[in-house]
């Protein structure tokens, strides 16, 4: 980390991590501090370990040593839905909607805290339940006007085009308010115009004192967006700080040029 | 801000379905349902005995019908792909029967009740649904067709060990006289009004009792899925990754769902077992799995009267079919064997030219087989 101040706090903070598939090494990070407030992107070539590493953090994919701290405790071993519920949200690179459900319903599920899900009570108490329900669902309808989505909510998800449901997914893990959302890719094959908006909405996020944590290709749209931008090649960090510096590290150019080593 | 524009990318596929779409499955299903009856009553000349002929379809549907709704809640809302259905049918009716007054094994043994009927069937829901929970536990983490593969194995497991245990379950014999327990409870109207529709009065009770089961399990399932739990199935159903990474266990959900609708495969099995007025291990064969599976798809997976629906057609089918060809074609094995062919048939038809199934959304269509 180029910020060694003790003054900002980290949410995520990752030491010795590694992941192996066979004898073939994915990710290799020796240390990685995301802070807690702003938007942090993890860039890095085609094949360079960013999806491992981000489903090691968000519990979907187990390290095969090392540790992962969150909020200062250790979430290595912890299953991905009780990071969810500790304020870890993530979304997924391909876009994974409740294909059957309509859109508002996805937002719904997206609710936290969630007792009204629980079987005993949706039994023994339908009417609290249904009332909890309700509450939730002016949550996700302010959230779906914000993305503009809100004129499709009665709609099934799976008719969505794929800037609406990148867009849903965003929505949808943003119900619970997580504090630390990680988003796989949120930009990609989404049009200029929803893509304007996501910057817009991220950035609002992040300036309610939330973390963002997100991997993405468009390197202008990293650099527009991003506080703290790490690079990852071949599994480790090779550089990381503002993006004024990233872009000016020979390492990332050549990481990202090809250049012959 | 200004009014909502959509991207042009966005094009939205028009949902709303016309009150053509709603009405047109329920008018088939019902004619369908009717003409299966008429059916029956033509066989019988639509004479004094069509009632009596109507009883045993009506009763076996029923009871078809109350385990496709169980099934129906795994597989059809779930998305729970569960090959040893019969498995909680078979504890369901062996608990029952043990619980009760019955003759049993060999020597024909009589053995005392232990509990009232009433107790005996809810203790019989409760075991088949603990038993569902403990052989699903190590299968359910995998994906869908493993658990299918386990559920077969566990249902098979279940009869061969009631085959053989026979100190508890009459082995090969089975049970038997056990039926007064639910004729007992029999109310005095049901004799009067069996006289006049001209039919036996203990079928007419058997079939009235299957109807309300089957209607409370069905609209018990319906008001179960609108609840927030019922959302949360359909996601699991879904993207069960997707629900994890919004915090909730998918996990716990699908072994609810593969309890609950044990219970009501056990409740199932229990008035099979009614019905039947004699059990063996041998009713419990493999193939009422997908006789159940055959009711589930007709009626259409994921809707709430889809099981009753077909539960009728899939029985009125199986049965009628069955005199039909022994009439026309001859009776012995071979032919007898055709009118599962038939099934199969219906069972085609209905997956490539309807896979919702008669009553079924195509939204809702949880194997896309195409």
């Amino acid at each position: 980390m180029s910020s060694t101040s003790s003054d900002l706090q980290h949410a995520i903070e990752i030491r010795g991590l590694t992941k192996s598939f066979g004898g073939f090494q994915a990710v290799n990070v020796d240390e990685l501090r995301v802070p807690s407030v702003g938007v942090t992107a993890l860039i890095g070539p085609n094949g360079a370990g960013k999806t491992t590493l981000f489903d090691m953090i968000s519990g979907f994919v187990q390290p095969t040593s090392g540790t992962i701290l969150f909020d200062g405790n250790d979430v290595t071993t912890q299953p991905a839905e009780t990071r969810a519920r500790a304020g870890l949200v993530r979304t997924f690179q391909l876009t994974r909607v409740f294909d059957r459900m309509t859109v508002m319903e996805n937002m719904l599920i997206g609710a936290m805290p969630d007792e009204h899900f629980h079987l005993v009570r949706s039994v023994l108490t339908p009417r609290w339940s249904l009332r909890r329900e309700r509450e939730t669902r002016e949550r996700a309808q302010e959230l779906l006007e914000l993305v503009r989505l809100a004129p499709v909510a009665d709609l099934y998800a799976r008719s969505l085009s794929g800037g609406q449901k990148k867009l849903l997914e965003f929505a949808r893990a943003m119900m619970s308010s997580p504090r630390m959302l990680l988003l796989d890719e949120p930009m990609a094959g989404v049009n200029p115009t929803v893509r304007e908006r996501m910057i817009t909405l991220i950035r609002d996020y992040v300036a309610l004192g939330n973390g963002v944590l997100f991997v993405e290709h468009d390197l202008p749209r990293v650099m527009q967006l991003a506080d703290t931008v790490v690079v990852l090649d071949r599994g480790a960090v090779i550089a990381s700080g503002t993006p004024a510096e990233i872009t000016a590290d020979d390492d990332v150019i050549t990481a990202y040029m090809g250049g012959a080593r | 801000m200004t009014t909502e524009t959509l991207d042009r990318d966005d094009t939205i596929v028009d949902q709303r379905r016309s009150t053509r779409d709603v009405w047109m499955p329920r008018i088939v299903a019902g004619v369908l349902v009717i003409a299966a009856l008429l059916w029956v009553a033509a066989s019988n000349g639509f004479g004094p005995t069509t009632g009596a002929a109507l009883m045993p379809v009506l009763g076996t549907a029923a009871i078809y019908a109350v385990a496709a709704t169980g099934l129906n809640l795994q597989f059809g809302h779930g998305g729970l792909l569960n090959f040893g259905f019969v498995a909680f049918m078979a504890i369901g009716g062996y608990t029952t029967v043990i619980l009760i007054p019955h003759i049993q094994g060999p020597q024909s043994e009589e053995f005392p009740g232990l509990v009232p009927l009433g107790v005996a069937v809810i203790v019989s829901m409760l075991i088949a649904s603990l038993l569902g929970l403990l052989f699903a536990v190590p299968a359910i983490k995998l994906r869908s067709d493993y658990l299918a593969i386990v559920m077969i194995a566990v249902a098979e497991i279940i009869r061969l060990v009631l085959k053989n245990v026979e100190p508890l379950s009459g082995g090969v014999y089975g049970m038997l006289g056990y039926s007064g327990a639910l004729q007992d409870l029999r109310p005095d109207f049901i004799r009067t009004l069996a006289k006049q529709l001209n039919v036996q009065a203990f079928q007419l009770w058997i079939v009235i009792v299957s109807v309300i089961a089957l209607v409370i399990c069905s609209v018990g399932i319906a008001l179960l899925l609108k609840s927030p739990w019922g959302k949360l199935l359909r996601a699991v159903r879904d993207d069960e990754d997707a629900v994890r990474s919004l915090g909730k266990n998918p996990t716990t959900i699908k072994l609810q769902t593969l309890m609950i609708g044990g219970a009501i495969g056990g409740l199932g099995g229990s008035l099979l077992a009614f019905q039947l007025s004699q059990i063996n291990p041998d009713v419990f064969l493999p193939q009422v799995t997908f006789f159940v599976f055959t009711v589930v798809i007709i009626g259409g997976m994921g809707t709430t009267w889809g099981p009753a629906v077909g539960g009728i057609v899939f029985w009125v089918l199986l049965t009628q079919s069955g005199a039909f060809i022994s009439e026309h074609v001859g009776n012995n094995s071979a032919a007898s064997a055709l009118r599962y062919i038939l099934v199969g048939v219906l069972m085609l038809v209905i997956i490539t030219f309807r896979p919702q199934g008669l009553l079924g959304k195509k939204e809702d269509i949880v194997l896309d087989l195409k």
